[in-house]
């Protein structure tokens, strides 16, 4: 019998290993769009080039497929969906299935799910395959366990090194992903999304220096030079800071968003990286009360780049399954990491700083289109939230150009509300 | 006119701008050139922005932007002058 085993395991060794092309070309990834999202129940699923059909719930789905569910987060744990070992939540992918049906402009509510559907999940396989192969994942049943790919993405990509206890709630109070703007409901009003092309977003982001180590507190402001720090000439400085807005004026505080997320902020703003310090010195008055200095600022390491596959040739560069992998390689270095010693989430150098660039620029495109009169209600991530009378739309486009916004699909965006002839678009 | 907020190459920003704006089926179709050759991307590409210029005239206008079509075209000669030379490489040497 134990023959026969070490004849087995020298067959599947001499076995030739399949390449990572191989593998992402025999992984299906399907979609399901659930009638009612926070049911889990029926809806259509999809496969790409084939035929939806109809499924009462998870359990219909295939298991030789990795499906991804239009349910959201809460709903699929609490209905058991996160249990089901070939279905994954909406956000898998780093966005939710609505967000990337609507920035390539298709509508997947309603009755429009049917069709839009069948269009999706060609653009989904296409991202999770691309990932596979060049992530090098050559074996899906174990690499892709993951609530998300940005977590197996995580895994991928070298560990950053541990930050000191001292560092980790000043890097948490310095954390901020995505900033909110209050904006009153408009009537005849359309939210849309502007997003950077996100390969090349990704790419200017991961070129960005960050701290390297020998951080050194100061206590008080003393040897704090702000015209250095505005010059970029000094250290990476982590900020212990109070941000005065009284006189700057309303729309432009409130743009500032400082500490104002999307939800509820788990720490208190109290620190800032020396990047932020610098866009919102600009405007706002800020009070230094302590800082800590890190003794070099180096690149990213080039393990923490982009894979050399999504990057070696400029029209890879501008595939949209592209966009969407870079986008979840740059998720996975500024997502928060669970640490088992504080039971907590925590932010690490890299993950802050890249996140301060983030912020730093989503900023900067976001005050230019409030200039050119539009409503913005939050930015980051790449992108900048826009409401817009309808029939303002053709004036946003222009815009968004001007200002090298790709996202939305303009053209079906357009002839949704009658603007361009379907021959545009479809 | 304000500078970009993101440096990008100008020919880059012309290839995106026009897959971004080809129909869908035309982008899907796009994904696709993710597993050919250098010189079969280049040209799958031209001919899927052919097709989309016919039906879309802003397409048109960012082909007529300065340097796109020259860029393309350089980069579709460069790629094939690449093949060729690596063909040639490969290719059994032939003494005279």
């Amino acid at each position: 019998m134990f023959e026969l085993n070490v004849t087995h395991r020298k067959a599947a060794q001499a076995e030739p290993k399949p390449s990572p092309r191989e593998v992402a070309e025999r992984l299906m990834v399907g979609i399901v769009l659930h009638d009612n999202r926070n049911t889990l129940a029926e809806g259509w699923a999809f496969l790409p080039h084939r035929e939806p059909f109809r499924v009462r719930g998870l359990y219909d789905l295939p298991n030789d497929v990795l499906w991804i569910s239009s349910g959201d987060f809460q709903d699929f744990r609490k209905l058991g969906g996160a249990q089901m070992h070939h279905v994954r939540r909406t956000g898998y992918l780093g966005l939710k299935l609505s967000e990337i049906a609507t920035d390539f402009g298709i509508r997947i509510d309603g009755h429009h799910a049917l069709e839009g559907g069948k269009a999706l999940v060609v653009y989904v396989q296409h991202a999770v395959r691309m990932a596979v192969e060049v992530y090098k994942l050559d074996d899906p049943t174990r690499n892709l366990q993951d609530d998300t790919l940005v977590a197996t993405i995580s895994k991928a990509l070298p560990p950053t090194p541990p930050s000191k206890d001292m560092l980790l709630r000043k890097l948490s109070s310095a954390y901020q992903s995505w900033s909110s703007k209050y904006t009153p409901f408009m009537d005849n009003c359309v939210r849309v999304r502007l997003r950077f092309n996100r390969m090349p977003y990704a790419e200017w982001l991961l070129s960005n220096p960050v701290p390297d180590s020998g951080w050194s507190h100061a206590l008080s402001d003393v040897g704090f030079d702000h015209e250095a720090v505005m010059a970029g000439t000094f250290p990476p400085t982590l900020i212990e800071s109070v941000v005065e807005l009284d006189g700057v004026p309303a729309e432009l505080a409130g743009l500032i968003a400082y500490g104002f997320g999307a939800s509820r902020q788990r720490s208190k703003r109290a620190w800032m990286t020396d990047v932020e310090y610098r866009w919102v010195s600009r405007f706002a008055r800020v009070h230094v009360k302590s800082y800590l200095v890190s003794s070099t600022c180096l690149p990213l390491p080039s393990g923490c780049q982009l894979p050399s596959g999504l990057t070696q040739d400029r029209l890879i560069k501008a595939l949209p399954a592209t966009g969407i992998v870079s986008y979840i390689h740059c998720q996975a270095l500024m997502a928060a990491k669970y640490s088992r010693v504080t039971n907590d989430q925590e932010y690490d150098v890299h993950a802050t700083w890249l996140r301060a660039h983030d912020r730093a620029i989503c900023f900067e495109a976001a005050l230019r289109m409030q200039q050119a009169g539009f409503q913005v209600s939050g930015y980051g991530n790449g992108s900048v939230m826009v409401h817009v009378d309808r029939e303002k739309l053709v004036e946003l486009e222009q815009a968004a150009i001007a200002n090298d916004f790709t996202m939305p699909r303009w053209n079906a965006l357009l002839q949704e509300f009658g603007y361009v002839s379907p021959d545009h678009s479809h | 006119m304000l500078a970009p907020i993101i440096p990008i190459d100008p020919l880059d920003r012309a290839i995106s701008q026009i897959v971004w704006r080809l129909p869908l089926q035309l982008t899907a179709e796009m994904d696709a050139i993710f597993h050919l050759s250098p010189v079969q991307r280049i040209q799958r590409l031209m001919e899927i922005i052919t097709t989309a210029a016919k039906r879309d005239p802003k397409i048109v206008e960012v082909l007529r932007q300065p340097d796109v079509l020259t860029g393309l075209k350089q980069i579709a000669d460069d790629r094939r002058a690449e093949q060729d030379l690596v063909a040639q490489q490969q290719s059994p040497s032939r003494a005279p």
